[in-house]
């Protein structure tokens, strides 16, 4: 059909070849904007988040002894995480920065992303001293709870983040996080079979298993980010 | 080159934009609408803060959303409304952005001297940006839309707030970097355009309604544009029964330019403009 | 044999040489035929082909296997170059865009054309009229005149109806067939 083809030779797509693979096969680096950058202006969001979890260990502090600590510090799991959450989208919209940075190389939900990724690494952290607080009235389920918590406050961390990816709106995220805490107050109410189920009968193991797949869960998500944003070609 | 292919953009019932398709090489675009138009929604589809709902848009043949960070990192945006951070100084605004742009630290402080210098404010470089005037911040705003050199720089609205030197000095910028880049201006204010535009493209009940030169676009209203002298009074009259383009109060009366599609014996016919052109369409 | 999606994986998560090599190869000599199809120079086709190559292997991170096979979107990016490269011609020489009238549905002969992208210096003018219609005109064109798939084919490609592909196919070929009558 058509013209006659005229090709290269064989030389000469040897070196296109070269050419092609090498860039096909070049140790894609991957570049991330630094701690500085994805904490810009923050300063007040931090602080607010730290003050609200000083208070959430004072309230630890006065709930010792008085029973159904579980409940309360299960709740409590999510918030330091939702707080900034919140807080930093509402002071980016404010400042009506929010368009502008969702056409920047690393785009407004990467940079949102990576965010609450370091947050919420210090918030597992910072969570396990509510438990440590409570040690005695958990008893042995204090590492159960903190797994178990652990695991609702990440898949909640990536449904926050996937809905915001999704609709551009963070209210959304407020009911999930409302329908937490009602879940948790319904639980103290009327589910402690459930709790007690949940926390107590299962095994640690178990806990600590479906912890980590919800860590892989977060790692996978952070790599199909990465994907779209941080690669170097 | 950029290739909008059948683009059309609906949010549930409402079609804000149907079948765009364009196809843009260097140069500069004049997007030229009324507001609420569809020219906004058209220029987040090509900025990717929207996706389409059908058709697509390509950079050099691949999708824009497969190449993601890839099309962002080429591209310089100025919305309509950019927010900023009322503490920063335009160094600071502008090294943050340059850190989400991805741009090198090396050269970073004489590329950013560069271009506020060229916006033209090299002096206010360190002051702080609650301090500046709306005209001030647009500027700003420029400078850091072209920032990493984009090969498409996309303004929405880019000349609110500036004064009329100002506009003859973004509109001088502009033109300079049409030449070896693609260029997209979205205004309602046909003066933005009109004199450096390669091509303008006009938006109409929601798809493209021309997309071409200035002077092809006015000589279509060759012979339909009219000036005319008269008294206060007789304008009073005239202007029920005419449509009137521009009517400039004069020392002795009104200079009346308008436009007819019958012959007019009275007054005389003059070249038509881009601006002629807009008021007639949009009417 | 290993499918494309195999070695696409192997070269974006393992850095596999010998894959990409074998992808290369798969691909090269067919896409640069159907590129050489479409201009008729050797410099030319080899340096689209390889603009082509780079853009779909520095493009493979990106690339979503279930939305599209590897072998389509290989030959949707060749043939978007092919049509940018002739629309930057069009552009340079300041070529109007080509009015879209309606004609009637005269199925005519299309030999003379068909004969004629058998000659380079007629395929490339051809190729630059052509690039002057619409994204999805053009597609029709390619597919017709390149990648021989009859229209019913691809009607259900671009999910058109049979009528509307045939109908731009020969409106495209008559005004080709009138810029070779008018210029002589």
């Amino acid at each position: 059909m058509g013209i006659k083809i005229e090709y290269p030779t064989e030389d000469e797509i040897k070196v296109q070849k070269e050419k092609i693979l090498r860039v096909a096969l070049e140790r894609k680096t991957v570049s991330r904007p630094d701690f500085q950058i994805l904490f810009y202006n923050c300063r007040l969001i931090l602080a607010v988040g730290i003050l609200l979890y000083l208070l959430l260990l004072y309230f630890c502090l006065m709930i010792r002894g008085r029973g159904n600590e579980g409940y309360w510090v299960l709740m409590m799991y999510p918030f330091t995480y939702f707080v900034i959450y919140f807080l930093s989208i509402l002071a980016e919209e404010q400042s009506e920065v929010v368009e502008l940075k969702q056409s920047m190389k690393y785009s407004f939900v990467y940079v949102i992303s990576m965010r609450m990724l370091y947050t919420n690494v210090m918030a597992v952290f910072l969570n396990l001293i509510m438990i440590g607080i409570l040690h005695s009235a958990l008893a042995a389920h204090a590492w159960s709870l903190a797994a178990a918590g652990t695991t609702a406050d990440i898949f909640l961390a990536l449904a926050s983040l996937t809905i915001y990816e999704k609709t551009g709106s963070a209210k959304i995220s407020g009911v999930l996080f409302l329908g937490w805490i009602v879940g948790c107050i319904w639980l103290l109410l009327f589910g402690q079979n459930l709790y007690h189920l949940l926390i107590e009968v299962v095994p640690l193991a178990v806990h600590l298993a479906v912890a980590a797949f919800s860590f892989l869960t977060w790692f996978e998500y952070m790599r199909k980010v990465e994907h779209k944003n941080a690669y170097n070609f | 080159m950029l290739t909008i292919s059948d683009v059309t953009k609906c949010y549930g019932k409402n079609t804000a934009v149907e079948h765009i398709s364009l196809d843009l090489d260097n140069g500069l675009y004049g997007l030229l609408a009324p507001n609420g138009a569809g020219k906004t929604t058209l220029i987040k589809m090509i900025t990717t803060l929207l996706m389409p709902t059908s058709g697509e848009i390509l950079w050099n043949g691949v999708e824009i959303h497969r190449l993601g960070a890839q099309y962002r990192e080429i591209i310089g945006y100025l919305p309509q409304q950019f927010g900023y951070y009322k503490n920063n100084s335009p160094r600071q605004y502008l090294e943050y952005l340059a850190a989400l742009k991805g741009l090198p630290t090396e050269g970073l402080r004489e590329r950013i001297e560069e271009v506020v210098a060229q916006v033209g404010l090299s002096e206010v470089l360190n002051t702080k940006m609650k301090k500046f005037s709306g005209g001030m911040l647009q500027r700003v705003g420029i400078a850091q839309a072209i920032l990493n050199d984009p090969k498409i720089l996309i303004l929405d609205e880019p000349t609110g707030g500036l004064d009329p030197k100002e506009r003859v000095r973004f509109r001088n910028i502009i033109s300079a970097m049409s030449k070896d880049r693609i260029v997209i201006l979205s205004t309602h204010i046909v003066s933005d355009i009109e004199s450096i535009a390669n091509q303008v493209i006009l938006i109409k009940d929601r798809q493209i309604y021309r997309n071409d030169t200035v002077s092809a676009i006015c000589a279509e209203l060759n012979g339909k544009v009219y000036e005319q002298s008269m008294s206060n009074e007789a304008y009073e009259a005239f202007e029920g029964d005419h449509f009137i383009l521009s009517a400039r109060q004069e020392y002795d009366g009104m200079t009346v330019r308008f436009f007819s599609e019958e012959k007019e014996t009275e007054g005389r016919t003059c070249v038509p403009n881009l601006e002629d052109f807009f008021l007639v369409t949009f009417r | 044999m290993v499918s494309d999606e195999k070695l696409i994986r192997k070269i974006t998560r393992y850095h596999d040489r010998q894959a990409a090599d074998e992808l290369f190869e798969r691909y090269y000599r067919k896409v640069y035929a159907y590129v050489f199809r479409q201009c008729g120079e050797r410099e030319l086709a080899m340096e689209l082909t390889q603009e082509i190559f780079m853009a779909v292997f520095q493009g493979l991170h990106g690339f979503d296997g279930r939305r599209a096979a590897f072998r389509t979107w290989l030959y949707r990016v060749a043939a978007n170059k092919i049509t940018d490269y002739y629309r930057s011609r069009r552009y340079r020489e300041g070529l109007r865009e080509v009015s879209l009238e309606d004609s009637e549905v005269e199925i005519t002969q299309d030999e003379n054309v068909v004969e004629r992208l058998s000659q380079k210096e007629t395929l490339q003018q051809i190729m630059e009229i052509v690039a002057g219609y619409d994204l999805m005109w053009v597609r029709i064109f390619q597919m017709k005149s390149f990648e021989g798939k009859t229209f019913a084919e691809i009607a259900v490609t671009l999910n058109l109806p049979d009528n509307t592909v045939k109908s731009r196919y020969y409106a495209m070929i008559k005004q080709i067939r009138k810029q070779f009558e008018t210029s002589g």
